[in-house]
C-alpha cells in the first residue's frame, strides 16, 4: 500500500514539477538557476563523487526525520533522491546524544545524500540546490592527511638518561629536548637551553588529572601501547559489551577507545598507509610519564594513573580519509564523549579558504558548526566549552590554513631546537602561537632526525618501532594542547575555572619571546633550502608556549601599579613578558567598581598605551583588549590574529615611581 | 690590660643581650606557628617588636588579590616573599629598624640597583586576637593601613622564590 501511495505522489510530483517547468520563460529559468547556484557554498574541486551535504529548512528536517533511510518525505528530495538512484539520505549530526542542544543550534539539518559516483555531482548539486527547502548544499571533500613521515628511534642509542637527571624514569626524556632543553649539542648542533615549554617547573605543581579529556582528531591512537594505555580513556560499556552492537546506545558501535570516521568503523592504527601521525600527537598530549619505558608526555601523570585521558577521533585510516560530513561529526563525537580540548594536527591547504567569512558560510560550513558545537560544549569543570587547537600548517607559507587560521581558534607554528622558526612553519596571518616542532637538520651529507619531536609510535604491531621522531607543526600543536591540558588540570586543583575566551587569553600570554637573534641572518635547511629568517620576525605568533608561565597566570592574576601622584602611561604588553612578544593592546575595559575604588578622574587610549589619572589608594580590575598574533584582528574578511581579553589588576599607591617612558615601574618590595 | 678590655666586653655583650631579648623570646617558642606570639610581646604596644613572619591579609581594607610574606628577623634584617607584580613569589631582603612605634626599612641592593628605603615610614600597632594569632597593623605616611597575620611562611613559597627560571626573572627591566 505504501509502495503505491509514494508511486502516486511522485507521478503527481512529476506532473507538477513538468507542468511548472512548462510555465517558466528561459529568463526565469536562468534567475531560479541563479538563485539555486548561489546556495551552492563550495566548488566540486577536489570533491567525493557519490556524496553532498545539504542544510535544509525546520520544516523539512523535521519531515525526513520521520521518513525512510532512502526517501526523505519530502516530495521534491524525493524525486531528486529517485533520479540520483540515492542510496541513504542521513543526518550528519548524531541526534541520539544532546539531541535538544543540537536541534536549538539547527544542527539536525544538516544532512548528507549519497548515490552511486557515476551520478554528475554537479547536476545532482545544481538541482538539489533548485529546492525550496534546501537551504545550501555543500560539496563533500576530503581533509588532507599531514605528510610528516616517522623516523623510528633506534633503541641501541637507548639508556643515557642519568639518574636525577630528569623529574620522571622515562629514559627517552633525554630526546626530549621540546620538553627540557639542555641544549645538548649532539642532539642539534645549534640547540640552546632553555627552548623548550618549560614544563619541568610546572611539573612540580601538577602533571594532570584524569577528568581532562583530550580528543585526538588524526589517524587512530595506538590505544594497547605500553606507554599509553594507561591513558586511554575507556568506554566501559563498549568494552564490557557485545561485539557488533551499539552497548551504550550512544549511536557508534564498539567505539571503545574511540571511533573512526574514516571507514565508519572501530579505532586503528594498523592498515597499510597508517604512518603513526595520531600516535606521536597522543604521546606527546598524554603519554605515561615515571613509568620507566619509553617517553614521557606533558599531561601524562606521575605514574600513578594520573595523567589527563586522550581518545581516537580518527579522521584518517590507512588510505581511507574522512569527507568533510564525517569529520564534522568526529568533531561532534569529540564534544559528545567528554573531551574538553580538541587536537587537530591538521587543516586545509593554506588560501584555500580566503578568509574568515567563507571559514564560517563557506566550503567548510558543516565543519564550522561542528567546531563551534564543540567549544560551546562543557566538560571540564575548569572551562565553560571546549578550546581548539591546530596545527598552523607545514607549506612554509605566511598564513596558516583553516580551520587553525580562523580569528577564534589556536593556529600553531613550530620553532626548533635552537629556537628558531622551523624551516616548514607557516607564519603569520592566523598564526597564533608557537611551541616546539622539531625539524631534522643536515649532517656530513645527510639527514639526521634528534632535532625532531620525540613521541610515541604504534610500535611492533606494524612493523615499527614504538617510538620515534616526527616533525612539524603538526608536532607544535600537541605541545599547545597538553599544556592547556596540564593548566586545566591546575585550574581543577585550585578550584579555579575559566570562560574559553578567558582560557585562550591565558594561553596566548603565556608565552616566552622570540629573542630577537631567532630572526636574524639565514638558516640552510634539511631539504636544502634556504631560510631568510627576518622574514618571520613577529610573525610566529605571540611568542612560544610556556607551562610554567601558565600554570602561574591561572594562579594569580597580573598586577599593575600605578601612581596616585603621577599621570600614568601604561603599556599593557610590557606586563604580560619582555619586549618581543607578538601583543598588540586594541583597547581596554574599566568597570564603574573600578572607577570608584581608584578615583579615576581621566583614562585615555592613546598610542598604544593607557593614559590614567587616579586619586585613590585601591585596587581595581581591568580588561585589556589586545590582538595575540600579528597586527591585524581576524574576522570578515580578514585572516588575521586572535583578539583576547585579559584581566590585570590595577593597584594604585602614592609615590609609584615611572621609568623613562612614563610606564610605573616596580620599586623592589611591597613595603 | 688585654684581659680587662676582654671582660668589659663581654658584660657590655650581656648587658646588651638581655637589655635586647624580649620577655617572651622567640627562644620561648621554638615552633614557630601562626599561634606563636612573634617578637615576644602580649599584647600591649608598648615595646613592640615585629619580629616573626607575617602574611598581609588586609591592605587599605579589602583583601588583597596578591601575596606578601615577611619574616622580620633578630638582627634587623628582613625577607620578603612576595608575589604582586609578578606571577612568582619573589624574595626581597633588606634591613629595618623600630623606634618605638615607628617601623623604617631598607631595602638590599644588587649588582642591578642600588638599597632604597621602603616606600614610607609605618606606625606600628601589635594586637593579640581572640584566637591567639597575632596581628600587626602598619600604618603608611598617607594613612592607609596594612595588616600582617602571623604565620609560618610554606615551604613552597620559600622554593618558588628560589627557583632561577621563574617568570618574575623576565618580567620587567
Amino acid at each position: 500500500m505504501n509502495k503505491y501511495r509514494f508511486l502516486l505522489i511522485s507521478l503527481a510530483a512529476i506532473i507538477m514539477a513538468s507542468c511548472v517547468e512548462d510555465k517558466l520563460s528561459s529568463t526565469e529559468v536562468v534567475e531560479q538557476d541563479m538563485v539555486a547556484a548561489k546556495k551552492i557554498i563550495n566548488t566540486s574541486a577536489g570533491a567525493t563523487s557519490g556524496k553532498l551535504i545539504f542544510y535544509v529548512t525546520e520544516e523539512c528536517a523535521s519531515r525526513i526525520e520521520n521518513a525512510e533511510v532512502t526517501r526523505s518525505g519530502m516530495t521534491e528530495l524525493d524525486l531528486l533522491a529517485m533520479e540520483i538512484e540515492a542510496s541513504k539520505i542521513k543526518p550528519v549530526f548524531n541526534l541520539k546524544v544532546n539531541a535538544e542542544r543540537k536541534r536549538a543550534r539547527g544542527m539536525h539539518r544538516w544532512y548528507a545524500v549519497e548515490f552511486p559516483e557515476t551520478v554528475s555531482l554537479e547536476d545532482a548539486a545544481m538541482k538539489l540546490a533548485n529546492i525550496d527547502y534546501v537551504e545550501a548544499v555543500q560539496y563533500a571533500g576530503t581533509v588532507k592527511r599531514p605528510s610528516e613521515q616517522a623516523t623510528e628511534f633506534d633503541p641501541t642509542t637507548n639508556g643515557v638518561t642519568r639518574s636525577g637527571e630528569y623529574p620522571f624514569d622515562d629514559p627517552g626524556m633525554y630526546y626530549q629536548w621540546h620538553y627540557i632543553n639542555r641544549g645538548r649539542v649532539s642532539l642539534y648542533p645549534t640547540a640552546v637551553e632553555g627552548e623548550d615549554i618549560n614544563v619541568e617547573a610546572a611539573w612540580k605543581l601538577t602533571t594532570g588529572r584524569p577528568d581532562v579529556v583530550v580528543a585526538i582528531v588524526d589517524e587512530g591512537v595506538c590505544y594497547d601501547h605500553d606507554d599509553l594505555k594507561a591513558n586511554f580513556h575507556v568506554n566501559e560499556a563498549e568494552l564490557n559489551g557485545e561485539d557488533g552492537v551499539d552497548d551504550d546506545d550512544n549511536g557508534y558501535v564498539d567505539d571503545i577507545y574511540g571511533y573512526n570516521f574514516a571507514i565508519n568503523g572501530r579505532v586503528s592504527y594498523s592498515r597499510e598507509g597508517d604512518s603513526g601521525h595520531g600516535t606521536h600527537v597522543a604521546g606527546t598530549v598524554a603519554a605515561v610519564n615515571n613509568n620507566g619505558i619509553g617517553c614521557a608526555g606533558i599531561a601524562g601523570g606521575s605514574g600513578n594513573g594520573d595523567g589527563v585521558r586522550i581518545f581516537s577521533s580518527q579522521i584518517f585510516s590507512g588510505k581511507d580519509y574522512a569527507d568533510y560530513a564525517h569529520v564534522a561529526a568526529a568533531i561532534e563525537y569529540a564534544a559528545d564523549r567528554g573531551a574538553c580540548i580538541l587536537q587537530c594536527s591538521w587543516g586545509f591547504e593554506p588560501y584555500a579558504v580566503p578568509n574568515d567569512n567563507m571559514f564560517e558560510t563557506g566550503m567548510y560550513s558543516v565543519e564550522y558548526e561542528a567546531i563551534e558545537y564543540f567549544i560551546d560544549t562543557k566538560n571540564c569543570d575548569a572551562l565553560d566549552g571546549g578550546l581548539v587547537v591546530f596545527a598552523a600548517g607545514n607549506e612554509g607559507k605566511p598564513i596558516a590554513g583553516y580551520p587553525g587560521a580562523y580569528n577564534s581558534y589556536l593556529a600553531v607554528t613550530a620553532y626548533a631546537p635552537d629556537g628558531r622558526p622551523a624551516y616548514y612553519t607557516c607564519y603569520d596571518q592566523g598564526c597564533n602561537i608557537s611551541a616546539p616542532g622539531g625539524e631534522y637538520y643536515l649532517v656530513g651529507g645527510s639527514t639526521a632526525e634528534t632535532g625532531c619531536v620525540y613521541s610515541t609510535l604504534a610500535g611492533p604491531r606494524v612493523g615499527t618501532s614504538s617510538y620515534g621522531y616526527m616533525q612539524g607543526t603538526s608536532m607544535a600543536c600537541p605541545h599547545v594542547s597538553g599544556v592547556a591540558a596540564l593548566g586545566l588540570s591546575y585550574a581543577l586543583d585550585l578550584g579555579k575555572s575559566f570562560t574559553v575566551d578567558e582560557y585562550k587569553a591565558l594561553l596566548a600570554t603565556s608565552v616566552r619571546a622570540f629573542p630577537d637573534s631567532a630572526f636574524e641572518g639565514t638558516k640552510v635547511h634539511a631539504e636544502g633550502g634556504m631560510m631568510n629568517l627576518p622574514t618571520y620576525r613577529g610573525k610566529m605568533g605571540t611568542g612560544k608556549i610556556d607551562a610554567y608561565r601558565l600554570l602561574m597566570a591561572i594562579r594569580g592574576v597580573e598586577c599593575v601599579p600605578v601612581s596616585t601622584t603621577e599621570t600614568n602611561y601604561i603599556d599593557f604588553s610590557k606586563f604580560i613578558g619582555r619586549d618581543g612578544i607578538q601583543i598588540k593592546v586594541k583597547d581596554y575595559t574599566i568597570p564603574d567598581e573600578t572607577y570608584e575604588a581608584l578615583g579615576i578622574a581621566f583614562d585615555q587610549f592613546t598610542a598604544g598605551k593607557m593614559v590614567l589619572q587616579c586619586s585613590k589608594v585601591g585596587v581595581g580590575t581591568i580588561k585589556v583588549g589586545m590582538i595575540a598574533g600579528g597586527n591585524t584582528e581576524g574576522g570578515g574578511m580578514v585572516t588575521g590574529g586572535m583578539r583576547i581579553e585579559k584581566e590585570f589588576a590595577l593597584i594604585s599607591r602614592p609615590n609609584v615611581e615611572l621609568n623613562e617612558d612614563g610606564n610605573p615601574i616596580r620599586n623592589d618590595g611591597w613595603l | 690590660m688585654k684581659s680587662i678590655k676582654i671582660w668589659s666586653l663581654v658584660a657590655m655583650l650581656f648587658i646588651g643581650m638581655a637589655a635586647c631579648t624580649p620577655a617572651n623570646s622567640g627562644e620561648d617558642n621554638p615552633n614557630n606557628t601562626p599561634n606563636d606570639n612573634p617578637g615576644g610581646n602580649n599584647g600591649s604596644n608598648e615595646g613592640v617588636s615585629v619580629e616573626g613572619e607575617w602574611v598581609l591579609t588586609s591592605w587599605n581594607e579589602i583583601e588583597p588579590p596578591f601575596h606578601v610574606y615577611v619574616n622580620f628577623k633578630e638582627d634587623y634584617t628582613f625577607e620578603m616573599y612576595e608575589q604582586v607584580y609578578s606571577l612568582t613569589y619573589e624574595y626581597i631582603t633588606g634591613t629595618y629598624d623600630l623606634d618605638d612605634d615607628t617601623l623604617t626599612g631598607e631595602y638590599d641592593g644588587n649588582v642591578h640597583t642600588p638599597g632604597s628605603p621602603w616606600k614610607s615610614s609605618y606606625t606600628v600597632t601589635k594586637t593579640e586576637g581572640e584566637d591567639g594569632t597575632f596581628t600587626l597593623e602598619l600604618v603608611d605616611e598617607s594613612g592607609v593601613a596594612s595588616i600582617y597575620t602571623s604565620t609560618t611562611i610554606p615551604e613552597d613559597v620559600k622554593v618558588e622564590a628560589s627557583e632561577t627560571r621563574a617568570v618574575a626573572a623576565e618580567h620587567f627591566l
